[in-house]
């Protein structure tokens, strides 16, 4: 047991070790585990403190702000693994059931065209400048979804290339 | 649900009882579901802006790549895992490049000059050394710290997504969690010694 535990070491906890701690704090002992835990607490102050002290820095860990991605940081994988050459998902992977009550939302209709055109200049021009991860130690501002039409720009490459290798695409006024 | 027994799944969440798994999502859903957790999980296990976008890049830089081969499962399981091997592979390439983690001290630093209220500064410093001591785990440490404090995994989801026998990640998470008290005591101690009255000191 921990240094300075002050009651004996119970034996259904034997092969555990001190990690019993954090599997209590977890919820994470058996059941016969958690009574031999509870009846050494009773008896040690010593790991009574060290259990709270453990809760304590699991709860800190825990609230832990979320941190955010700079914008068009997905876009931008996207855009990046398409000019390494890959295909990427077909258009029509993974279409939700309406009756399906699995943990995805059915997919929503694409933003109007133009937007996302213009979106999609913008963030492969802010990939291909490499300007889009410089960041400060700042928690960033709420994410902006930018959506780029991959399957419009896929269909359009195959079309014209046959399949061959992929080049950043230039579009003018949303046009190729 | 379709009404045809379901392929073997190869995320960990396979259950052989019948229960739905995942569809495939799109690249869509991915990015709505995903963006963010993903990200976060990559801050707070590099502990830096930088690598956490590098380490997020190449995660859905490969989930991109390989959606179409993701087989009805669990895709949280499955994205774990791809983030837990793309860490590693991260740390490993860090290794050769960079011979010392980031001191305490630049952690330290609040994030901008702006004063700001003091109980802001405040949280903001117990980030940062909170961040730096995860940061100063080893990388298998680390991952369990965060996957099971982070990300609220049980101990049998991060056995499936590290491939590690229970008894490791249970140990793994109580060790990772004693060091980072350690750190943090120390932290919090230098940073009382170093204020008067709760102001820096000179």
């Amino acid at each position: 047991m921990a240094d300075g535990c002050q009651a004996a070491v119970p034996a259904a906890l034997m092969h555990i070790g001190d990690s019993w701690l954090s599997a209590w704090v977890d919820g994470e002992l058996t059941a016969a585990e958690r009574h031999a835990a509870a009846a050494h607490l009773d008896a040690c102050p010593h790991c009574t403190a060290d259990l709270a002290g453990l809760a304590k820095v699991r709860g800190l860990v825990a609230s832990l702000p979320v941190r955010r991605s700079p914008a068009g940081l997905l876009a931008a994988a996207a855009a990046s693994a398409r000019l390494a050459g890959a295909v990427g998902p077909s258009a029509g992977a993974g279409t939700v059931a309406a009756s399906d009550t699995g943990p995805l939302t059915a997919a929503r209709p694409h933003a109007n065209r133009a937007t996302q055109v213009a979106a999609g200049v913008a963030v492969l021009a802010g990939f291909l400048g490499g300007a889009a991860f410089t960041l400060g130690g700042q928690p960033l501002p709420q994410e902006r979804v930018v959506r780029v039409p991959m399957d419009a720009f896929v269909a359009d490459h195959l079309v014209r290339t046959g399949g061959g290798p992929v080049s950043a695409p230039v579009l003018v006024n949303g046009q190729p | 649900m379709g009404t045809a027994a379901p392929p073997p799944g190869w995320g960990p969440g396979h259950d052989s009882g019948g229960a739905p798994r995942d569809p495939r999502p799109t690249w869509d859903e991915v990015a709505e579901r995903y963006g963010t957790k993903v990200y976060n999980v990559a801050y707070r296990l590099t502990g830096n802006p930088d690598d956490a976008a590098d380490l997020a890049q190449d995660v859905f830089v490969r989930v991109y790549r390989n959606l179409d081969r993701y087989e009805p499962g669990t895709f949280d399981g499955w994205l774990y895992r791809i983030t837990k091997n793309l860490f590693l592979d991260q740390i490993r390439r860090r290794k050769r490049l960079r011979m010392e983690p980031l001191s305490d001290d630049e952690w330290r630093q609040p994030a901008s000059t702006d004063p700001g209220p003091a109980d802001v500064a405040e949280r903001r410093t117990l980030e940062a050394d909170l961040q730096a001591g995860i940061a100063a785990l080893p990388a298998d440490f680390r991952l369990a710290v965060v996957l099971c404090d982070v990300e609220g995994m049980t101990y049998e989801e991060i056995a499936a997504t590290t491939g590690w026998p229970i008894g490791t990640v249970r140990s793994r998470i109580h060790r990772g969690r004693t060091r980072l008290r350690t750190h943090l005591v120390r932290a919090r101690r230098t940073a009382a010694r170093d204020t008067v009255d709760g102001e820096p000191r000179g």
